[in-house]
């Protein structure tokens, strides 16, 4: 595990129980700031519930949460949040959308509007500023939520399987654009995914999580240069890596 | 499959038994079916509930009248209001017992129904109010006065404006569809409109006491009478000697019923046991009808100039276009003999 | 001529045929059974009567319009009310959900008498039964849309940090805009009905229901079909206006864009070219 002097975010010793079984069992995990981190590891491993844990949604039986050292257990609006369903709001247009965490709070501002119709300009949605969300497709939608996480302005992404619903060929654009947002605007990702190619692609660490009870079995340093483009999918390091990860996964695949 | 295709055409050959079945039986002329060898003759009632107005009917047929003259006499009760002409032009009765106005209306529209007997001979129609409450027609500037939607109050409520010196907008006249006594002894209008007999039965049942009554023609409106038996001109033309029979035998029950009044409200209740209002409703109604019915000597008897003025008050308030001679109207042809 | 004009005209077009259809249909009934005037007139022969007697029936119908629309106004905001009351409280919910339900089963009829006695032969009565008829659907639906709102979004709405009240407005009460619509299209099909059984029972204005009674009463069987024909008339035009607000209130539903553009300048923003592949 890498350590940074001042980890972005922490979990501490986190333990969550449900219904008399352990979900999470001590699950530490640090993240530095930039960092890219995935988790990969089998269904029902609590990945949902260690986000639930880390966007302050649920509280932990025990552990801690922190946020470039400060606690921030069991608050929420710390961090930004995004999952495989779009969660856009079917009467709010795309701006509208995007500015949706301004909106709940404070009150969204025409600046607030400004920022975010140039968040859409810049990557490709500058001619859908006021569409409605049922008139893009999967993968249109999925960047509106992206970019409402990023326009948040709170620098930690958690991200749950994002592009999970969409097409192989969808799914590949959006990882190259994803990455590309990630380069441009340097921020912290935690990141789930099923997908061992997407976790490599991506991240800087991949995690692997075990079943239930869900604690952090391996993190994988992912030393691939950046920036990452197509090639690196093919690249005999990738392949490597993919063994690697491959083997922790089978290991942790026996039911605990 | 099969066995459905069967089940299917099953169905299929009882549906349409069942529904020719119901179309005959509903079809079949009143002459064809005899029980015993009497005639049956349908007369249909004005209202969709049986009441104290069926009284002489139903004596009738308790005490024989009508067997003797060979008839077997049922009555029917029509679905709604207004529909007693219909159902006889419509082949669903033989004899109607309805308002004088719904034979002009019947004419109007092109059915050939007329009137062979009165049943009434006066206008009973008034003003009612409240137990002790006096009714002086020509204070009723600003009051309210409840009315029902039938012809007969329209025909009636020029009288009744008239005597009171006032135009319709200065009346309030709330409509009521079924009841307007109930909302007058609740205090909720000055004044009710109705015929007396059914006003004063429902004041006294259901007070004790007697309402304050006012009738319409001690301020001016024609004297003619309210209900009448009817008949279609061709069915009368077929079975003219059913329809004398028939009136002759009722004139007896009439006589009867007015001489024995608790005797015959008891043989009206046992024929219709379950009916609203009871005894004392039942009694005070039929005690309330017998002076409109006249003296015993012209019982049933009708007069040409009765139609006249019906026609007019109905033309004269917009309701009928065109008043037509009283004997398209009414015939006395089959009281006699 | 453009689409929209064009789909109007398609529309009108589809709705006069159906019209005709019904009264095609009606005359044929009547020849085929050999029906006279006084049984069931003609259509062209109701229409005409309306047309004639129009000064009779203006005033009618603005009556019966009235203590339609004012007690649809009632019912709904009742039924908008009530389901958010109850989607808020289980306990709520449960206390009088039974109650609303058996207030349906009751006869409208049978209730219409006692009410002419309580509250009169004004407005009021005819008020009270349209909002009866009206608010019950408009309950279910809105409790209904309030109870399916995706749980996530809510979370959502929580990790951005909003409090419960903010999200609620934001999230819940907007998403009950279209079930609390197919509330109101059912409602207001009805709504006429109620207004016709208060005028029967008892009522100080004249209106069509009353009209129907009178017309009945001396065979006029023209002036009866006429107003029901004015009746149906309200009715369906209920429906069309609800769907017409349903419309301009939900936009996201039939358009693509909102009609508001957001005011942008793009000179100063550098597109980002690097993964601009397809508008995927």
């Amino acid at each position: 595990m890498s350590r940074a002097a001042n980890p972005r975010v922490t979990v501490d010793d986190v333990t969550v129980r449900f219904d008399g079984a352990l979900t999470l069992d001590r699950l530490s995990l640090q993240i530095g700031r930039s960092e890219f981190v995935s988790i990969v590891g089998p269904s029902g491993s609590g990945k949902s519930t260690l986000f639930n844990v880390v966007s302050g949604l649920q509280r932990p039986d025990s552990g801690r949460v922190l946020l470039d050292g400060q606690e921030v257990t069991g608050e929420t609006g710390h961090v930004g949040y995004m999952l495989q369903k779009d969660l856009l709001i079917p009467w709010r247009t795309v701006v509208g959308n995007i500015v949706l965490g301004a909106a709940l709070t404070r009150g969204a501002r025409s600046r607030d509007r400004q920022e975010a119709a140039e968040l859409a300009s810049r990557y490709g949605l500058g001619e859908f500023l006021d569409h409605y969300p049922h008139a893009l497709s999967g993968g249109m939608r999925q960047r509106v939520a992206l970019m409402r996480t990023l326009a948040l302005h709170t620098d930690v992404l958690l991200l749950d399987e994002p592009f999970g619903a969409l097409d192989s060929q969808t799914r590949l654009d959006m990882q190259l654009w994803l990455l590309s947002v990630y380069e441009d605007l340097e921020v912290t990702i935690l990141f789930v995914t099923h997908d061992v190619d997407e976790a490599i692609l991506l991240s800087d660490r991949v995690a692997v999580m075990s079943g239930r009870p869900g604690r952090i079995l391996a993190d994988l340093p992912i030393r691939l240069p950046r920036p990452r483009d197509l090639g690196v999918l093919t690249s005999p390091e990738f392949t490597d890596l993919k063994r690697q990860v491959l083997n922790l996964l089978h290991q942790t695949a026996v039911p605990a | 499959m099969r066995r459905l295709a069967i089940g299917i055409a099953v169905v299929a050959t009882l549906t349409a038994v069942a529904v020719t079945a119901a179309f005959a039986s509903s079809s079949r002329p009143a002459s064809a079916s005899r029980s015993n060898s009497l005639s049956t003759v349908r007369v249909v009632f004005d209202w969709p509930g049986i009441d104290f107005e069926a009284v002489p009917l139903t004596v009738g047929n308790a005490k024989g009248f009508y067997k003797k003259a060979g008839l077997n006499v049922q009555i029917v009760i029509p679905p709604s209001t207004s529909t007693t002409v219909q159902m006889l032009a419509a082949g669903k009765g033989d004899i109607g017992f309805d308002t004088t106005t719904d034979v002009v209306f019947g004419q109007q529209a092109g059915i050939d129904v007329k009137s062979i007997a009165n049943y009434s001979q006066n206008n009973n129609w008034g003003l009612v109010a409240k137990p002790g409450k006096k009714i002086d027609v020509t204070k009723i500037k600003g009051k309210s006065i409840g009315i029902f939607t039938d012809s007969w109050t329209k025909a009636m409520m020029p009288y009744v404006l008239k005597a009171g010196h006032v135009t319709s907008s200065q009346v309030k006249q709330p409509i009521f569809s079924s009841d307007d006594i109930a909302p007058l002894l609740a205090g909720k209008i000055d004044l009710a409109t109705n015929t007396l007999n059914y006003a004063i039965a429902q004041v006294q049942s259901g007070t004790g006491k007697k309402p304050s009554v006012l009738l319409a023609t001690k301020f001016g409106a024609p004297n003619v009478p309210v209900w009448v038996y009817t008949g279609m001109t061709s069915w009368l033309k077929s079975h003219g000697s059913q329809a004398k029979k028939f009136l002759t035998a009722t004139r007896k029950a009439f006589a009867w019923s007015i001489a024995h009044p608790s005797a015959a409200v008891k043989a009206y209740l046992r024929a219709y046991p379950k009916i609203g209002g009871g005894l004392k409703y039942s009694l005070d109604g039929w005690k309330a009808t017998i002076p409109a019915l006249g003296p015993k000597s012209s019982l049933l008897m009708q007069r040409a100039s009765e139609w006249r003025q019906v026609a007019h008050a109905l033309h004269s308030v917009g309701l009928l276009k065109k008043p037509l001679s009283p004997s398209r109207y009414f015939t006395n042809a089959y009281l006699k003999g | 001529m453009s689409a929209f004009l064009r789909k109007t005209v398609v529309r009108l077009a589809l709705a006069a045929l159906a019209i005709g259809l019904i009264f095609g249909v009606w005359n044929l009934v009547i020849f085929a059974f050999h029906l006279k005037a006084y049984a069931l007139p003609t259509p062209q022969a109701s229409v005409s009567a309306i047309y004639h007697r129009w000064s009779i029936f203006q005033p009618l119908t603005v009556q019966t319009v009235k203590e339609t629309a004012y007690g649809f106004g009632i019912g709904a905001a009742i039924g908008f009310l009530l389901g958010v009351f109850m989607s808020a409280s289980k306990t709520v919910q449960r206390l009088i959900y039974p109650a609303l339900i058996t207030s349906q089963a009751v006869p409208i009829v049978a209730i219409a008498a006692p009410l002419a006695i309580l509250f009169g032969f004004g407005l009021l009565p005819k008020l009270v039964i349209v909002a009866w008829v009206v608010f019950f659907p408009v309950v279910v639906n809105v409790l209904d849309g309030l109870a399916h709102v995706d749980r996530d979004l809510i979370n959502l709405a929580r990790v951005m940090g909003a409090k419960r009240t903010r999200a609620f407005l934001a999230i819940q009460l907007p998403a009950t805009l279209s079930p609390l619509f197919s509330g109101l299209k059912i409602g207001a099909t009805y709504a006429v009905t109620g207004a016709v059984i208060g005028e029967w029972v008892a009522s100080a204005q004249q209106g069509l229901g009353t009209y129907l009674q009178t017309a009945n009463a001396s065979l006029d069987t023209t002036g009866v079909m006429g107003a029901t024909i004015m009746l149906t008339a309200i009715g369906v035009a209920s429906f069309l206006l609800v769907m017409v607000a349903e419309v301009v209130a939900t936009p996201w539903r039939t358009r693509s864009t909102a009609r508001r553009k957001t005011r942008f300048s793009r000179e100063n923003v550098l597109t980002h070219t690097d993964s601009q592949t397809s508008t995927t």
